[in-house]
């Protein structure tokens, strides 16, 4: 685990340091609720539950700050320099700082990492960056580890990207962590022109594998990928047709890639797909259906469905409901939550992003949040929110709050 | 004609406090009586308290630029002696200078310049608590 890492040791060592008399251990806990009214980020609520007992009780106690904390943001880019912020959208308000992140195209986001695409000028060349947004406040002193340099993306075809390189991934994500379990770290990610896989294991790999398109000798088989989860040591794909494929992850290399869900029927209407894992060991596939309104320079989603895998046929089942979950879907490595009761985050509903398209560049505007119930959209944000995503002309992501010192 | 207030430490020491800095304390306005014992506080604590009141009483714009630096400096003080002053303008009732410690105390979290105390059980356990219960939530 995570546990030994050098910074680690150093926080560790500020903890013990000064034993003094213990008057705030007893502070009631109406005072220490107001103080942690105050606190903004979950890595302060995890600073202060270690105070001392009390306060890790009083901490723990208080469902609601705490449920308030586990809900994925909005992170939208401010429009100037490299200052973006937070929106959580469970209490409808901006958090009250600024974080600082390049002013790039973002191309994925896992947990409370965000990923893109970082061109190297002097080897001519780009390569693919992971950055913790939550350890880079402006403000306060910037933690060491929150940039990893990936090695350079270098698959056949890619010197004429090297000008546009910030769209040459499609879509990137994550599974594990690279400083907390970074034994079963792994980058994916889709890149150009077919939309193809790549994946490297952080800080272990020196180059990226390049995962062949064919599968079973099909046609279509490991490319137009929309998005890879790993369920219990096994990667999963799915494309275009809505196939699943599975692979498992060998050092630098990769095995037994088999089609798990063979190409179902082909709907005439532009759809776009996530792949998510629950905690439950169940694989979901959700369908977004947009359509484009090329005079008005317009996307809208019009509806989704949801299809759980069954299995033992193999064969996508669609779900009418998501039960206790809710799913955060968009340019973010996909995320299903089962809201606490004290969350404002409602169950059975997706909160979805205005997300990349591989051909149009219309937005953003195309987000909200979808009641799979009544099949009904909102858009419950401020006003103050909405204007910021038209002013910064990027696409807002979802990242997951960081519960780390 | 103002009435005076007579404040008591726990070490014996007596305030005089004029009216208008008096009930800035709700404890105080609820109060039959002119003369009030504070107890568990000290007279170097009490004595601030009574400073920041004398200091809002007179002050008719509280939201005065010069007050602010003034108040900024005030809760600027050692961690030990924040959390006695805590206490003390707790048990008086004097909500804004509550809100002024405790916002100071947040602000001492983000900065990472809190002292802890060693806890009854090592702080990677709280870090791990806390990161299961997130697993548990769906994440």
């Amino acid at each position: 685990m995570g546990f030994q890492s050098a910074s680690y040791h150093s926080e560790l060592e500020k903890v013990f340091m000064d034993p003094g008399p213990r008057d705030w251990s007893s502070l009631p806990k109406d005072l220490l609720y107001s103080v942690l009214q105050r606190l903004v980020l979950p890595g302060d609520y995890l600073r202060f539950s270690i105070v001392c007992t009390s306060w890790y009780s009083a901490a723990k106690d208080n469902k609601v700050i705490r449920a308030r904390m586990t809900a994925p943001m909005l992170l939208i880019y401010t429009g100037k320099k490299d200052y973006w912020k937070l929106y959580d959208i469970m209490v409808n308000r901006f958090l009250d700082l600024q974080v600082r992140v390049p002013n790039k195209r973002l191309c994925g986001s896992s947990k409370d990492w965000l990923i893109f695409v970082d061109k190297n000028v002097a080897d001519k060349n780009f390569g693919v960056t992971l950055i913790n947004p939550f350890f880079r406040v402006r403000g306060r002193r910037e933690k060491e580890n929150s940039i990893i340099r990936l090695p350079p993306l270098t698959p056949p075809g890619w010197e004429k990207w090297l000008r546009r390189c910030e769209h040459y991934v499609y879509k990137a994500t994550m599974s594990g962590d690279p400083i907390q379990d970074p034994n079963n770290c792994i980058v994916f990610v889709i890149y150009l022109e077919q939309t193809l896989l790549a994946f490297i294991k952080p800080g272990k790999d020196t180059t990226w594998t390049y995962v062949d398109a064919s599968v079973d000798n099909t046609d279509r088989g490991c490319r137009l990928v929309e998005e890879v989860t790993c369920l219990e040591g096994k990667y999963y794909a799915v494309n275009h047709w809505s196939e699943l494929i599975s692979f498992d992850v060998t050092a630098e290399s990769y095995s037994n890639v088999k089609l798990v869900v063979p190409a179902g029927f082909k709907e005439n209407c532009i759809i776009k797909r996530y792949l998510v894992e629950t905690k439950e060991k169940e694989l979901w596939m959700v369908q977004k259906y947009i359509e484009f309104d090329d005079e008005k320079y317009i996307r809208v989603t019009k509806k989704f469905r949801v299809f759980k895998l069954n299995f033992n046929l193999c064969k996508w089942i669609e779900e009418t409901t998501l039960g206790e979950f809710a799913l955060f879907l968009g340019d973010n490595t996909s995320v299903a939550m089962k809201p606490s009761k004290f969350s404002r985050c409602r169950p059975n509903q997706i909160y979805f992003n205005h997300d990349s398209d591989l051909f149009s560049r219309y937005g953003p505007h195309d987000y909200g949040v979808y009641n799979i119930k009544d099949k009904s959209f909102s858009q419950p944000y401020t006003k103050q929110a909405k204007n910021l995503v038209k002013k910064s002309n990027r696409l807002p992501i979802w990242v997951v709050p960081s519960f780390r010192l | 004609m103002s009435r005076v207030f007579k404040l008591k430490s726990s070490d014996n020491e007596t305030f005089e406090v004029e009216e208008a800095a008096a009930l800035l304390s709700e404890t105080i306005k609820s109060s039959s009586s002119t003369e009030i014992t504070v107890p568990n506080v000290k007279a170097e604590i009490l004595g601030k308290v009574v400073e920041w009141c004398n200091k809002h009483a007179e002050s008719e714009d509280t939201k005065d630029q010069l007050i602010k630096e003034w108040d900024a400096e005030f809760v600027s003080v050692d961690q030990h002696v924040l959390f006695k002053l805590i206490t003390a303008a707790d048990y008086l009732q004097i909500k804004e200078l509550v809100d002024q410690l405790t916002q100071r105390v947040g602000d001492m979290i983000k900065a990472k310049t809190l002292k802890t105390v060693e806890m009854t059980y090592p702080t990677f356990n709280v870090e791990r608590e806390v990161q299961e219960e997130l697993k548990s939530l769906g994440f």
